[in-house]
């Protein structure tokens, strides 16, 4: 299982969920990917396009107004 | 990676709320808006009181420009220029976006990420700003109060905002802002 980190800190909606849905499709399944966002309404939308695939995911707030999305690739 | 559920951080107020629930109540608050002012809620209309305001500060008139001819613009200059109703709800709007960041602790001075996303926000809006105006209103004075009040604009408006969030990501994706 490898975790690849993709930094989208600093960008607004919808830049975050056009970066994510890019970069899983890079990444192999059983993979893991690291969503930087320091924008809310990004966290809502990446963790939702997520749930809707079927994927694992999990969002923790790191810092205030700073948040991972971890998302496995199934 | 630590175990715990999505949204779980904060409380009430740290946590994402639902689309339908911000749909309601900003559903009441134009009830409330409506019943209080006699007009449905607008936002932008505010920035173009201040803008008279502050032209006219200058030495400028614009009583005889053809923009303020108009039944829906011409109370702009019976009204004062900066206590207003409008204004009110701007500085609320604000103010309260200011009062949920701080409740949910998410309080953050966002860096812009480089000079290419400022120049893009920059002309985004301008061209948004000049859009309003000539639209009568924002994605709230024209959009939700003008399907609220059954008004055909508002439905035009909505149409034409689709298009231009499609051209919007069209520029994201090829300039990579």
């Amino acid at each position: 299982m490898a975790v690849q980190r993709l930094n989208c800190v600093g960008e607004v909606c919808p830049k975050p969920v056009i970066s994510t849905l890019k970069k899983m499709k890079s990444l192999a399944v059983g993979d893991v990917l690291v969503v930087e966002t320091d924008n809310i309404a990004s966290v809502k939308n990446v963790s939702e396009w997520a749930k809707k695939k079927g994927l694992p995911v999990q969002t923790e707030e790191i810092a205030p107004g700073e948040w991972e999305v971890y998302i496995e690739k199934k | 990676m630590k175990k715990n559920k999505l949204y779980s951080y904060g409380t009430v107020f740290g946590k994402v709320w639902p689309y339908w629930l911000g749909g309601i109540l900003l559903g009441i608050i134009n009830i409330f808006s409506l019943a209080f002012t006699g007009k449905p809620l607008r936002i932008t209309s505010g920035f173009l009181y201040w803008a008279v305001g502050i032209y006219e500060f200058f030495g400028g008139k614009v009583a005889d420009w053809y923009y303020f001819q108009d039944v829906y613009h011409k109370p702009v200059l019976q009204k004062s220029f900066f206590i207003n109703d409008t204004s009110l709800l701007v500085i609320g709007a604000v103010t309260g976006a200011l009062l949920s960041v701080f409740l949910a602790s998410s309080f953050k001075v966002r860096k812009i990420k480089n000079p290419k996303q400022l120049i893009f926000a920059l002309i985004g809006g301008i061209i948004m700003g000049y859009g309003t105006r000539i639209a009568m209103g924002c994605n709230i004075g024209a959009f939700l109060s003008g399907i609220s009040s059954f008004s055909a604009h508002g439905w035009v408006f909505g149409l034409f905002m689709l298009v231009g969030v499609w051209l919007g990501v069209q520029i994201i994706n090829k300039y990579q802002i």
